[in-house]
């Protein structure tokens, strides 16, 4: 398929970075101009050093086009932290062309000269070890198109503003690819130039994590039309999507699972605002060429498509066929749906009670507010529940617990409440509730 | 500064209204039987006390004892500002 998607010469646009954008045949000739210059050796491992779409998208390709063996950057790396020392060179543009060193700190993974791969991407590397996941490009290019099929789209014109070395975000480009529809990259950073961006941009589509998008909607003119919001790795929840189609009622949502180390989209639910409420919540369909089973609650995958394997701490796991998920699913109203994690669950006095879960029924009540529950542990009385707001939940303290007390079991009451100005996010934009824990203690309770 | 034992009581008393979603009878009506509050509400009530009065509760002080009604929780907490302020 990648030769194929290159051979297209097309003047329509495919990719676009702040002020600078690449037609179809300007993308395919950029990459034929930089295979050349790619040596391939098996033991030669290049680390794309760039955090711009565009350079990283055509180095990309220009390296699976050559066989050359790449891996992506992380957050960290760009922020001058050197974890993962397994790569042999970095690649970059340096003015327009192509500049290759080598890294003097590389070291060999473990057995990994008898893995089949091309591509290692990165799960989130600021919650803990940085974990890079082993893939061959052909999954990819296969995942992408089962997505663009289940889709059912062409054409479209998406805005994204996750980083371009994401699992997600490369899912995106190809998908864009695939269905001949054009891509923008943002910067999260730079949210405010969201407008502009849409002014320019006829029935552009939203694309990112739930919180991207629900920090999106504020940047939406109510006439304005997206064709489709498109959310995947973090929850999001049934009270936000009605919330956001209320406002946008021609819009297809796409909630979509998918894990980064799975390499892909698994299963997707497009929802309307003719849909019925109960069906919501469905973790959609299973794509083509993927299959799952539930063992004891939890959801279990897998697919040909799959990862081979992960890196971690030098050492090389090989990928096994059936992989847990981590995710609990029930079936709600003859549809299955998540029903939180099977390690975010704490005990308090005795009861088991997940995070997740609760944190699934306040976004009920505040569905456009940033909530995060987090555990906290009290010096003497064990485990405590934490709610946290991201700006001010606009009422008071004994008002919020009735509120509160309308859905939550009793014991799943919050024991302590915190606003936060803004919520850290790990790399790939989920709520970091690491850090949040890590940062009760500087902050003042309700 | 010295809280007044009417504010405490108001206090204590609103943040156990707020949570068994029912109005007390009396400041001395056991807060923990007759379906008022349950078991489980007591984390929420102590984290209450320490939050809203920067205390710290020692684990032997948690019996029905100091914290069966709205008067004997306030009765505890007057002694621990005492000491805190003393």
């Amino acid at each position: 398929m990648l030769d194929q998607l290159l051979s297209k010469h097309e003047n329509r646009k495919l990719i676009q970075y702040r002020d600078t954008s690449m037609t179809d045949t300007e993308f395919s000739e950029r990459v034929n101009l930089l295979t050349g210059a790619i040596p391939s050796a098996p033991e030669r491992f290049y680390l794309i050093a760039t955090e711009n779409p565009i350079e990283l998208y055509t180095i990309l390709f220009a390296a699976w086009k050559a066989d050359a063996k790449v891996i992506f950057p992380t957050r960290d790396h760009f922020q001058g932290k050197k974890i993962f020392p397994h790569y042999t060179h970095v690649i970059q543009y340096n003015d327009e062309k192509i500049q290759i060193t080598e890294n003097p700190d590389f070291t060999e993974v473990e057995a990994m000269e008898k893995i089949d791969f091309d591509t290692i991407i990165f799960s989130s590397g600021s919650t803990g070890t940085p974990k890079g996941i082993v893939h061959v490009k052909k999954h990819f290019f296969d995942n992408a198109r089962e997505t663009a099929s289940a889709m059912g789209l062409s054409g479209f014109t998406g805005i994204t503003m996750l980083k371009p070395y994401l699992m997600s975000a490369l899912s995106h480009f190809l998908v864009h690819y695939i269905t001949e529809s054009f891509l923008i990259f943002s910067d999260f950073d730079h949210i405010d130039s969201l407008p502009e961006i849409l002014e320019k941009n006829e029935n552009c589509s939203i694309l990112g994590s739930p919180m991207h998008i629900l920090m999106s909607l504020a940047k939406i003119k109510p006439n304005y039309k997206p064709a489709f919001f498109f959310t995947s790795g973090d929850f999001i929840y049934k009270n936000s999507i009605t919330s956001i189609l209320s406002k946008f009622p021609e819009a297809v949502f796409f909630k979509v699972y998918g894990l980064a180390e799975l390499g892909g989209r698994f299963f997707i639910q497009p929802v309307n605002s003719s849909m019925a409420p109960e069906l919501i919540d469905g973790i959609g369909n299973c794509i083509e060429g993927m299959e799952y089973e539930t063992r004891e609650g939890q959801l279990y995958v897998k697919s040909d498509f799959l990862f081979q394997g992960y890196i971690r701490n030098g050492i090389f796991d090989k990928s096994i066929q059936w992989h847990a998920t981590g995710d609990i699913v029930k079936t709600d109203h003859g549809v299955m749906v998540l029903a939180g994690r099977s390690d975010d669950e704490i005990k308090v006095g005795g009861n088991k009670v997940s995070l997740k879960h609760i944190e699934g029924k306040v976004t009920e009540i505040f569905p456009e507010t940033g909530i995060a529950v987090v555990p906290q542990e009290h010096p003497t009385l064990g485990n405590l529940i934490c709610l946290v707001f991201e700006g001010d939940c606009g009422i008071g303290r004994s008002e919020l617990i009735k509120k509160l007390k309308g859905k939550l079991e009793n014991n799943e009451l919050p024991h302590k409440y915190y606003t936060m100005e803004n919520f850290p996010f790990t790399q790939t934009m989920k709520i970091d509730r690491k850090e949040i824990g890590r940062l009760l203690k500087d902050l003042k309770p309700l | 500064m010295a809280i007044e034992r009417a504010k405490l009581i108001n206090k204590i008393k609103g943040e156990v209204e707020t949570l068994a979603g029912k109005t007390l009878t009396s400041v001395d009506e056991e807060i923990f039987k007759n379906d008022f509050l349950d078991s489980i509400n007591v984390l929420q009530v102590i984290m209450f006390m320490e939050t809203e009065f920067s205390i710290s509760i020692d684990p032997f002080d948690l019996t029905l004892d100091t914290l069966g009604t709205v008067n004997r929780i306030v009765d505890y907490l007057e002694t621990k500002l005492n000491n805190n302020n003393a």
